[in-house]
């Protein structure tokens, strides 16, 4: 029957195979060493999170010293990191290295903060005629919070006084590893898989120009790049989903993926839903658009002094591809940023394939339930009425 | 309400009216077709204003910063006092301020009701908006009551339910104008005011088709005393539907089940079009106008489809069969909408047609299974069941939008209509174990009433004759199948029936 294939259809994937479950573990500062100058070894600058499997760990390398990297590195599960601390920031030889070298790695630098001056309202980056960069090497990346448990792990990082104070204005990140399957806490409740973080990025009371009369935007500049040699990422995929059970009124997702991914391998993606919130209660009537553009191949240079420069040495600039993704927040009369001068944005940074979509239990159980109840009651009182205009017409002859 | 003189005057008067049929006589077609626009356009002015909300459902979330669960009071509250007028609104017609009075009340309470509505959105206060809507609900629907007594006061026999269609046609279009004007109109006005006191003006523009509505109500009043003058008839002859709630006791399961029907599929319809705006802007991609345009085809369908349709299943009969129909092509584009990225217009076009037919086999089964005099009766619980529902459940989507999104809120949608679907089968199996009234063709059941009134006609003859009416009950008058005739007959005469057939009531024998 056409409900038993289409409950069939809804509760196979439902019920698929769940990936085992990773245990995270972490450690601030690794191997920090006493006469260690640059920042005191207390003040976490970077973070080492492994998140282990079976088969292999997933090690997250976040660093906050100059701008904010996030590196994520496939190693074998008792692989040891080792880094040539003194050296930070200087060389351009590797000074972050894991023992075995890692499988794949996918890294993730925040590089800027753009302010851009929208009078038509247009809400399109590229189309802005004048626009200020707020390097994030100005900020003071400070960690706030560091929250964990066996299966997740969540850091609150803070960057303020930029440019020591010549600018007011909070950058909130919030950044999450996970173990296991499941969806974001907050709104828009990302999927998410067990080889996967979460990053939330909240502009919070930036101090918009003058110049720009409070009609102006912000947007984001993210650098990326993998470990494989000569290629870039595939250019943002947008793909529509049915079920906006997590997101209410959000059907869309998009996709930035190494070719790995598109082959059907394993390999780093990030996947963010196109909204951005206009307030901390994060409803769908205060939000607004997060806008993508085309990604654009980058120099080197931009990503000296961090971590994935430590990491990567020469090979950054001679083999690997690292590219530019800026994202643009806002819509079409909204008010600008100036609106309520908070723009917050999630997206999922992880390896192997992007989670697919699945019907929740409620709704294939509703299915199963509304359509299966009517339909066994048409089958039995169809035939309780054949039986019973059987038997009347039976019956008819012997009275006479 | 005539005075002395006239009473004494009417009849030369009468006399005078059949020598000369003017125009200007109530009798006359044109004066006919003069108080049936009336009656239409009385109509008109609910009907835009009922879905302002929903036509302009972003911009009152936009500019008043409501969520989904605000939004939806706007419709809830309309049909809040509706539960009890169901019943109270035909009796203040019938007993209290008669037909005209009543018409005018009502439509200045729509006017009163919209203008408040409107202010509150002018002044920005959410409360004061849902009071407008309080009031425009009291007058709305007893509007609506108002104009069916029109209707069968001028208009009669087979013309009656052209009239009714006729209005409920007009009505239709009132609805679907609503749609494709408010969005432009919005936009023109935008040019001069903005945020909420956009919103309220746009709302006060649209409250002067309700001005419209009370201009047509008192000509009406106008027309309505002539024609009674001239006529001197104040009230519907030969059965009269009085509401009486003891009545309840004796109405059949089949009655309760097509009122579970009436409950939810209406339910799977009307807070789908109050929600139904951003619901295709957001995951259709589609622009406001084209959202509320495609909003708006189960009504425009509905205006040109439900004629026709009422139509058909008025030639062909088998009303329970189309409802069962009805219900499982609802659930396909329901469905559609809720699992596929399919072009909504054809999901809303099937909608549509789908409406049309439910409502013109729908209603009618309520008239097949209770008797004449009960009949206000039973349309009153339909309509006061029906507006509970859409009270109650029109919140609960609304927060379901909020908490779990559009494909949840399609499948509490798709939950209702399969209780409709549950229901109907229901209908089919419980009714072909009776007489199978409600399925029969239109020839099949003529055959049947035929039959029925001459059965009546030759008992009442016979028991009439033996003289022994003491002992025949109301239920044996009414017994239908012609076992049940047969058995009774030869029970009476003292012959011996076989074992099977001695369940029943055993009769005495005629002397």
């Amino acid at each position: 029957m056409l409900w038993l294939t289409l409950v069939a259809i809804l509760i196979i994937p439902a019920l698929s195979q769940q990936d085992p479950v990773r245990e995270i573990h972490w450690a601030s500062n690794p191997g920090c060493p006493d006469n260690f100058t640059r920042w005191d070894c207390n003040e976490t600058q970077i973070l080492h999170v492994m998140a282990k499997g079976p088969n292999d760990t997933i090690n997250y390398l976040w660093a906050f010293y100059s701008k904010p990297a996030l590196l994520m590195a496939v190693t074998e599960p008792e692989a040891r990191l080792q880094i040539d601390w003194n050296q930070l920031g200087n060389s351009s030889k590797r000074l972050i290295r894991f023992d075995p070298q890692p499988t794949y790695s996918f890294g993730l630098v925040l590089d800027r903060i753009i302010e851009f001056y929208d009078p038509l309202d247009k809400a399109d980056m590229t189309q802005a005629n004048s626009s200020i960069v707020w390097d994030c090497r100005k900020f003071s990346w400070t960690v706030k919070d560091v929250t964990s448990g066996v299966e997740n792990l969540r850091v609150e990082l803070l960057g303020n006084n930029y440019g020591n104070g010549s600018k007011i204005g909070n950058v909130s990140v919030v950044l999450s590893a996970f173990g296991r399957d499941g969806y974001g806490p907050l709104l828009p409740h990302m999927q998410h898989s067990n080889n996967a973080s979460q990053v939330e990025i909240t502009l919070k009371n930036l101090e918009t120009s003058e110049d720009f009369k409070s009609e102006s935007r912000f947007g984001l500049q993210l650098m990326v790049v993998d470990s494989v040699p000569g290629e870039g990422m595939d250019e943002v995929f947008h793909r529509r989903s049915l079920d906006d059970e997590h997101t209410p009124g959000v059907f869309d997702i998009n996709t930035l993926q190494t070719p790995e991914v598109r082959k059907g391998e394993a390999g780093g993606y990030m996947e963010w839903r196109p909204v951005a919130y206009t307030s901390p209660v994060r409803a769908i009537e205060e939000s607004t658009s997060a806008v993508h553009y085309p990604l654009r191949n980058v120099s080197q240079a931009h990503l000296k002094g961090t971590l994935l420069h430590d990491f990567y040495g020469h090979n950054l600039a001679h083999v690997l591809v690292p590219q530019s993704l800026n994202i643009s927040f806002g819509i079409a009369e909204d008010g600008f940023y100036d609106a309520t001068k908070y723009n917050a944005w999630t997206f999922t940074m992880a390896y192997g394939q992007p989670p697919k979509d699945k019907f929740s239990l409620l709704v294939i159980m509703i299915l199963a339930v509304g359509l299966g109840l009517p339909t066994v009651i048409f089958v039995f009182g169809g035939t309780y009425m054949c039986v019973k205009k059987c038997r009347t017409r039976r019956d008819e002859p012997l009275v006479n | 309400m005539e005075d002395p003189e006239e009473v004494v005057t009417n009849p030369r008067r009468r006399q005078d009216e059949e020598d000369d049929v003017s125009c200007c006589s109530p009798a006359h077609l044109c004066s006919r077709a003069l108080a049936l626009l009336l009656m239409c356009i009385l109509g008109f002015g609910s009907y835009f204003c009922y879905d302002n909300p929903a036509a302009l459902q972003d911009y009152f979330k936009h500019d008043l910063q409501l969520t989904t669960t605000e939004f939806v009071y706007l419709y809830s509250w309309y049909s809040w006092p509706n539960v009890v007028l169901c019943f109270v609104g035909g009796f203040l017609i019938d007993r209290v301020f008669g037909i005209r009075l009543g018409t005018v009340i009502y439509a200045f309470l729509v006017v009163v009701g919209q203008l408040v509505f409107a202010l509150g959105g002018y002044l920005g206060k959410f409360w004061l908006m849902v009071v407008g809507r309080f009031i425009f609900g009291i007058g709305g629907e007893s509007l609506a009551v108002a104009q069916n007594n029109y209707a069968v006061l001028w208009f009669k026999g087979k013309e009656l339910n052209m009239v009714f269609g006729l209005q409920l046609s007009f009505a239709r279009v009132g609805s679907t104008v609503n749609f494709n004007v408010m969005e432009p109109l919005y936009g023109w006005v935008s040019h001069y005011y903005h945020g909420y006191t956009c919103l309220g003006v746009v709302l006060f523009i649209a409250a002067t088709t309700t001005l419209l509505s009370l201009i047509s109500a008192l000509i009406l009043t106008v027309l309505d005393k002539r024609r009674e003058r001239h006529i001197g008839q104040n009230s519907v002859g030969g059965t009269e539907e009085v509401v009486r709630l003891s009545d309840v006791r004796y109405f059949p399961v089949t009655f309760w089940l097509v009122a579970g029907i009436c409950v939810s599929y209406y339910l799977a319809i009307f807070p789908f079009i109050a929600l139904g705006k951003v619901f295709f802007m957001r995951k259709f991609e589609m622009d406001p106008k084209d959202a509320n345009f495609v909003n708006s085809l189960v009504f425009i369908i509905s205006a040109v489809a439900s004629p026709l349709l009422g139509l058909l299943v008025d030639k062909v009969g088998r009303n329970a069969f189309w409802v069962l129909v009805s219900v499982v092509s609802t659930l396909g584009c329901h469905a559609l909408l809720a699992f596929t990225f399919l072009n909504p217009y054809i999901a809303m076009v099937g909608m549509g047609v789908s409406y049309s037919m439910l409502a013109s086999a729908l209603w009618p089964m309520v008239a097949l299974v209770i008797p004449d005099h009960q009949l206000g009766t039973a349309y009153g619980i339909a309509q006061a069941v029906q507006n509970l529902g859409l009270a109650l459940v029109t919140m609960l989507a609304g927060v379901i939008v909020d908490k779990g999104g559009y494909l949840l809120l399609e499948m509490f949608f798709l939950g209702w209509l399969c209780v409709a679907l549950l229901i109907s089968i229901l209908i089919l199996i419980i009714d072909s174990n009776g007489d199978g009234l409600l399925n029969m063709s239109a020839s099949q059941r003529e055959a049947w009433e035929t039959q029925r009134s001459e059965q009546a006609d030759l008992e009442r003859e016979k028991l009439l004759a033996s003289g022994a009416m003491a002992d025949v009950s109301p239920q044996d008058q009414l017994q239908r199948s012609d076992f049940h005739i047969r058995n009774r007959f030869l029970s009476r005469i003292g012959a011996p029936l076989p074992e099977h057939c001695q369940r029943g009531r055993r009769y005495q024998a005629l002397r």
